[in-house]
């Protein structure tokens, strides 16, 4: 064997920390042991804000759709699990398909449950702001567990890879809150739902690059002689 | 002093037994894999001081994601995505600096395998046998990830040429490493 070839640092940099790991779960189980995080977000988020702010929640068939959106949201985290994984990064096809899936099923799911509450201009704002705010506080940290499962891999291309674990967080976290939404009207389905969306996964990519530049400068304190 | 050829079930092999905490199956894929991704770099980066740090990342790297690997899918695919990651990182690290014209004297340098490695070598060999202004296009944006904006920019071509160029450049090496016999 070539044993004398590998360099001081790195054999030492190995022999630290040689003790034996558990290969990560495929893309797919690692989205499925996200499905708690979004039953969470489907029937306990609507839940308990409606107990608290004595609102009503859509009928039964609403619920179904949003069933139908929490299950894209787990299909999209797969997808970005499968992309965290070097070697297997996804074809532009898939990633197009992926959006493109997932922008037609958002709209399906949120304009055709709900008809446009007829508001004033001023309430209409407030309410652009009440969603997105409301959104946001439940999903950011919704967003912690697949962040932390994309980042025990090592994903080539981290700002598409946490912009697509933001999608399907903001997915997850749509799917619960269109049922509390009392506003059905287009313009703020599509800015103040999907804007807290799009705020997801811009919030996504940017922690996945900070996650991948704190990597690197690990790696380059390991490379330096620092500690592992 | 160059490893031999391995197929990818013995490395598939190595790895599930690296990621049991055998250090000697490091040791085995380390002097399967170094001169092979060595050259992968070498052909990139000018200064050999360069090439070894990155492929010493490299197997920091791979050590740090071992867990990350998923048997029994092939090992090589793996390692060459840590690989561009690697690069990548170097790449941003290295700034706005111009691209490296003179790659090929490091790579000289490296010892070549024993026998053919049946995947890097006749890539190698496609790749050295297209001309060097559809190659440099698609090295650019297949092995490195540059744009074709920022390609087009360094080379002084047109963003239009640059994926045509790439895209010719991808025709020739499927032609290339195509099966004998095997029709398009």
């Amino acid at each position: 064997m070539n044993e004398a070839r590998i360099p001081s640092l790195l054999r030492d940099a190995i022999s630290r920390d040689l003790e034996p790991v558990r290969p990560l779960a495929s893309p797919a189980l690692r989205a499925l042991a996200l499905l708690p995080v979004g039953v969470l977000l489907l029937v306990a988020f609507p839940a308990f804000w409606s107990w608290q702010h004595h609102v009503a929640r859509l009928p039964s068939p609403a619920w179904v759709l949003s069933a139908v959106e929490t299950l894209l949201s787990l299909l999209v985290l797969g997808a970005c699990f499968r992309e965290a994984v070097p070697g297997r990064s996804l074809s532009t096809r898939a990633i197009a398909c992926v959006l493109g899936v997932s922008g037609l099923v958002f709209v399906w799911v949120n304009l055709t449950t709900r008809s446009p509450a007829g508001v004033s201009e001023a309430l209409l704002l407030q309410w652009f702001g009440e969603c997105i705010t409301t959104a946001l506080t439940y999903s950011i940290p919704a967003l912690i567990a697949p962040a932390w499962l994309v980042s025990r891999a090592l994903p080539g291309r981290p700002a598409l890879t946490g912009a697509l674990c933001g999608l399907g967080t903001g997915l997850m976290a749509d799917a619960g809150m269109r049922i509390i939404c009392r506003d059905g009207d287009y313009v703020h389905v599509l800015v103040a739902h999907g804007g807290a969306i799009l705020i997801l996964v811009a919030l996504g990519a940017l922690s996945a690059c900070a996650i991948e530049v704190i990597k690197a400068r690990r790696l380059r304190r390991v490379r330096a002689g620092g500690v592992s | 002093m160059t490893a031999p050829p391995a197929d990818e079930s013995r490395l598939t092999q190595l790895m599930v037994a690296y990621q049991g905490g055998d250090a000697g199956a490091f040791e085995q894929l380390y002097a399967i894999l170094s001169d092979e991704v060595r050259r992968h770099f070498a052909r990139n980066h000018r200064e050999r001081r360069g090439v070894n740090d990155l492929v010493q990342d490299l197997f920091l790297e791979i050590h740090r994601s071992r867990r990350s690997y998923a048997p029994p899918l092939p090992v090589r695919p793996w390692v060459y995505g840590i690989a561009h990651n690697i690069s990548a990182r170097a790449r941003r690290a290295a700034g706005q600096q111009p691209w490296p014209s003179g790659a090929p004297d490091v790579l000289a340098e490296i010892p070549a395998p024993a026998e053919p490695l049946s995947d890097s070598l006749d890539i190698e060999q496609a790749l050295t046998a297209l001309p060097a202004n559809t190659r440099d296009p698609w090295l650019l944006h297949h092995v490195f990830g540059f744009s074709f904006d920022s390609i087009a920019r360094r080379l002084g071509i047109t963003v239009m040429a640059a994926k045509l160029r790439s895209s010719r450049a991808t025709r020739a090496l499927k032609l290339a490493l195509q099966p004998k016999g095997k029709s398009r």
